[in-house]
C-alpha cells in the first residue's frame, strides 16, 4: 500500500507539469531535388519533375513548335481532387521550353502573367516620372498556345491503393483554333498498406 | 503517514496547471449563457485572465470574432495553432508520447494531462484563421492558413492509420474485458447507439467537413487559381455530396462563370449555436476478485465524456435588401464530428480507464486482502474521486454550418437575420460575410 501511495503521488506529480514538447530534437538535411520521392501517392516532386522534363522534351522532339513565332503556355488545369499546385507544372514547362536551343519561337506572356505586366506599362505611361518608357501598344500576341489538363484515377481497397494519373498538353494555333501536337504522360502510383 | 501523502496528493492535484478536478461543462454553462445574452465583453474579460490556459484562447479567439475584433481573435488562434505546431513536431506524434500520456491519464485521470486538441479542432482552427485573414483583407495569409487546412489533414490520415492499425494489433491482458465486451456491458449505461448510429457513421472521418473544403475553393477562386479552387469544390461535393451549391460552383468554375464585371461574387456563411458540451458520466461494473481465497466484489468505476449538443439554436433564412428569405444550404453538421470524435476515441478512453480501473482494484484489493482500514477507505475514496472524464472542448465552434452564395451589384446592400441588420460594402470581386445565430443574438462578421 506504502508503495503504492509513493508511486500514485510521483505520477500526479509528474503528470502535472506541463508535458512540453520536445523541440528542435529530430534530424534536418537537405534532400536530392531530383531524388524518387515515394512517401505516398499523392502528386509529388517526382511527378512534378518527370511531367514537366517528359512533356517538354517530347513538344521540342516534335518539331512543331518551331512553327510558331510566338507562343505562350495557359495555366494547366487540374481535374483530381487533389490540392496539385498546377502552376508548377505550367511553369516547368514554360522553363524547359525557354532554355532550350531547339525552341527557336518565342514565349510570350500568357493571360494570367498579363495583370503585372499591364500594371507596369501602365505605371510608366501614365505616372509621369519616366523619361524613357515602354510604348502601349507594341506586345506580341500568341500565334501558339499550349493548353493541358491533369486527371487522375483512384482505387483503393483496404490494402492496395492505386492512383492512374494522366497528363495530357496540346499545341493549339490560336487564329485557326488547329491542334498542331499532343502528347500523354501517364503515371501510376501504388501503396500497400 | 498514509493521511500526510493524501493530503500532499490532494494539494499538488490541485495546485497543478492541468487541474484533474476540472469541470469544464460547469465553465461553458457559464459562458454559453452569457453568449446568450450578448454579453461577449464580459465573457472576453474572464476567460482572459487565464492567458496560459489552452482552453481560454480556442473560446476568446471565437468570440473576439464575433465581436469584430480580427486581430485579437487571430492572436488567441495563432496561440493555439502554435501550440498544435509543437505537438504535431514532438514526442506526442510518435510512439512514446502516447505511451505515456496513456500511463498518466490512467493514473490520475484525462484532465491531468495537457490538453489534447481533437482533430477536428485543428482543422476548424486554420479554417477560422483563414476568414480571420479574410476579414482582415489579407488573402495571401488566408491563402496560407487554407493550405495549412488540408496539410494537416494529410498529417492526422497518417497518425490516425498508424494508431487504429496498431490498436488492432493489440491484445487485451489477461482477464481483462475486451472493449467490444466493455461496449455490450455497458450498454445500459452509456449512449453507444447515438455514436454508432448511422449519421455518425457516414462522416467518412472526424476532421474532414465540406465547409473547410468549400471555402477553400472560394478563396482560391477568389485568387484566380482555379486549379486549386476545383479540388477544395470537388473535396467539399465528396464529403456532402447532396449540396446542390457545390455541385454549381463545380459546374461555373469548370465553364469560367464565376464573376461578372461590377458585380461581387458574395459567400454568406451561417453558423448556428455553439459546438456540443462534454459531461463526465461515471458507472460502475461489478468485479469479482478472489485473493488468499476471500471472494470481494469489487466496484469499478468508468467515466466516460456525454456530448451534450446544444438543442437550443437552429439555422434561420435571411435576407438581402429586405427583398425575398433567402434559405442557406447545409454544409457541415461539428455535432456529428464530435460524435465521430469520440466514438472513434472510445477505445483509448476505454484503455485509460482500465488502467485506473487497475488503481482502484489494487487499492480496494488490499482492502480485501488484509481487511479495511480508515486509511484503505480514504485513499480508496480519491481514487473514486479523481475517476472523471474529461470535459474539455472547444465550445464557441457552431454546431452547424449553412453557406449561400451570391451575385450582387457593387455598393451597399442590407443583410437582415431575425430582425439584426448589418450593412455591407460591396467593393471586390470576391467577398464574405458570416453571422453566427446564438439564441437571441445574431453577430455579424464581415
Amino acid at each position: 500500500m506504502k508503495i503504492f501511495s509513493i508511486v500514485t503521488i510521483a505520477v500526479a506529480l509528474t503528470g502535472c507539469a506541463i508535458n512540453s514538447p520536445t523541440v528542435g530534437s529530430g534530424k534536418v538535411s537537405y534532400g536530392d531535388t531530383n531524388a524518387v520521392e515515394t512517401v505516398n501517392t499523392d502528386f509529388g516532386s517526382t511527378d512534378l519533375n518527370m511531367v514537366t522534363k517528359q512533356m517538354a522534351t517530347q513538344l521540342i522532339g516534335s518539331g512543331k513548335l518551331n512553327q510558331c513565332k510566338t507562343y505562350t503556355v495557359s495555366p494547366i488545369r487540374n481535374k483530381t481532387d487533389q490540392y496539385i499546385d498546377t502552376e508548377n507544372i505550367t511553369q516547368g514547362i514554360v522553363d524547359k521550353l525557354g532554355n532550350s536551343p531547339q525552341v527557336k519561337s518565342t514565349y510570350v506572356l500568357s493571360g494570367q502573367e498579363m495583370q503585372n505586366q499591364t500594371a507596369e506599362l501602365s505605371r510608366q505611361n501614365n505616372s509621369g516620372l519616366y523619361k524613357d518608357k515602354a510604348k502601349i501598344g507594341r506586345m506580341e500576341g500568341a500565334e501558339c498556345r499550349i493548353d493541358g489538363f491533369v486527371s487522375d484515377i483512384s482505387k483503393d481497397n483496404g490494402q492496395i491503393k492505386n492512383i492512374f494519373y494522366l497528363f495530357n498538353l496540346k499545341l493549339i494555333n490560336v487564329e485557326q483554333g488547329s491542334m498542331l501536337w499532343v502528347g500523354e504522360k501517364k503515371i501510376s502510383k501504388n501503396m500497400t498498406r | 503517514m498514509v493521511y500526510t501523502l493524501i493530503l500532499l496528493l490532494s494539494v499538488f492535484l490541485t495546485a497543478c496547471a492541468n487541474n484533474p478536478f476540472r469541470s469544464y461543462k460547469s465553465e461553458t454553462d457559464n459562458l454559453i449563457y452569457q453568449v446568450n445574452q450578448g454579453r461577449l465583453k464580459p465573457a472576453i474579460t474572464k476567460l482572459s485572465q487565464n492567458k496560459t490556459d489552452i482552453m481560454s484562447h480556442f473560446e476568446t479567439g471565437s468570440l473576439y470574432r464575433m465581436d469584430d475584433n480580427y486581430q485579437a481573435s487571430t492572436a488567441s488562434f495563432n496561440f493555439v495553432s502554435s501550440y498544435i505546431n509543437l505537438w504535431l513536431a514532438s514526442f506526442h506524434n510518435g510512439k512514446l508520447g502516447a505511451a505515456g500520456d496513456t500511463l498518466q491519464s490512467g493514473l490520475i485521470n484525462d484532465k491531468a494531462i495537457d490538453y489534447q486538441v481533437k482533430d477536428y479542432e485543428k482543422v476548424m482552427l486554420s479554417t477560422y484563421l483563414a476568414l480571420n485573414n479574410i476579414s482582415l483583407k489579407q488573402p495571401d495569409y488566408a491563402r496560407i492558413e487554407i493550405k495549412r487546412m488540408y496539410e494537416i489533414e494529410d498529417r492526422i490520415k497518417n497518425y490516425r492509420s498508424v494508431q487504429y492499425a496498431k490498436e488492432q494489433n493489440q491484445l487485451s491482458p489477461k482477464g481483462i474485458p475486451t472493449y467490444q465486451q466493455f461496449q455490450a456491458k455497458s450498454a445500459r449505461n452509456y449512449n453507444f447507439a447515438y455514436l454508432n448510429s448511422e449519421a455518425v457513421l457516414q462522416l467518412k472521418n472526424s476532421y474532414e467537413n465540406a465547409f473547410s473544403h468549400y471555402l477553400a475553393g472560394f478563396i482560391f477562386e477568389s485568387l484566380g487559381e482555379n486549379s486549386l479552387a476545383r479540388p477544395g469544390y470537388l473535396r467539399a461535393f465528396e464529403l456532402n455530396p447532396n449540396n446542390r451549391l457545390i455541385q454549381t460552383s463545380i459546374n461555373n468554375l469548370d465553364h469560367g462563370n464565376t464573376s461578372m464585371p461590377g458585380s461581387t461574387n458574395l459567400l454568406v456563411i451561417e453558423e448556428v449555436g455553439h459546438a456540443p458540451q462534454l459531461q463526465s458520466q461515471s458507472f460502475t461494473l461489478p468485479w469479482v476478485q478472489t485473493l488468499n481465497n476471500n471472494t470481494c466484489l469489487i466496484a469499478l468505476k468508468f467515466s466516460l465524456p456525454k456530448l451534450v449538443p446544444d438543442n437550443l439554436d437552429h439555422m434561420v433564412s435571411f435576407t438581402l435588401d429586405g427583398k425575398q428569405a433567402l434559405t442557406p444550404y447545409f454544409m457541415t453538421d461539428i455535432n456529428l464530428m464530435a460524435a465521430r470524435y469520440l466514438r472513434d476515441n472510445l477505445p483509448n478512453l476505454f484503455t485509460t480507464n482500465i488502467i485506473r480501473s487497475v488503481r482502484d482494484y489494487t487499492l480496494q484489493g488490499g482492502a480485501c486482502n488484509n481487511g479495511v482500514t480508515l486509511a484503505d477507505l480514504a485513499l480508496a475514496g480519491l481514487g473514486q474521486f479523481l475517476n472523471n472524464a474529461d470535459e474539455r472542448t472547444w465550445v464557441m465552434l457552431p454546431a452547424q454550418i449553412y453557406v449561400a452564395r451570391i451575385k450582387l451589384p457593387r455598393g451597399s446592400h442590407v443583410l437582415t437575420v431575425n430582425n439584426h441588420q448589418t450593412i455591407l460594402h460591396l467593393n471586390r470581386t470576391y467577398q464574405i460575410v458570416s453571422f453566427r445565430v446564438m439564441d437571441n443574438q445574431v453577430y455579424f462578421s464581415n
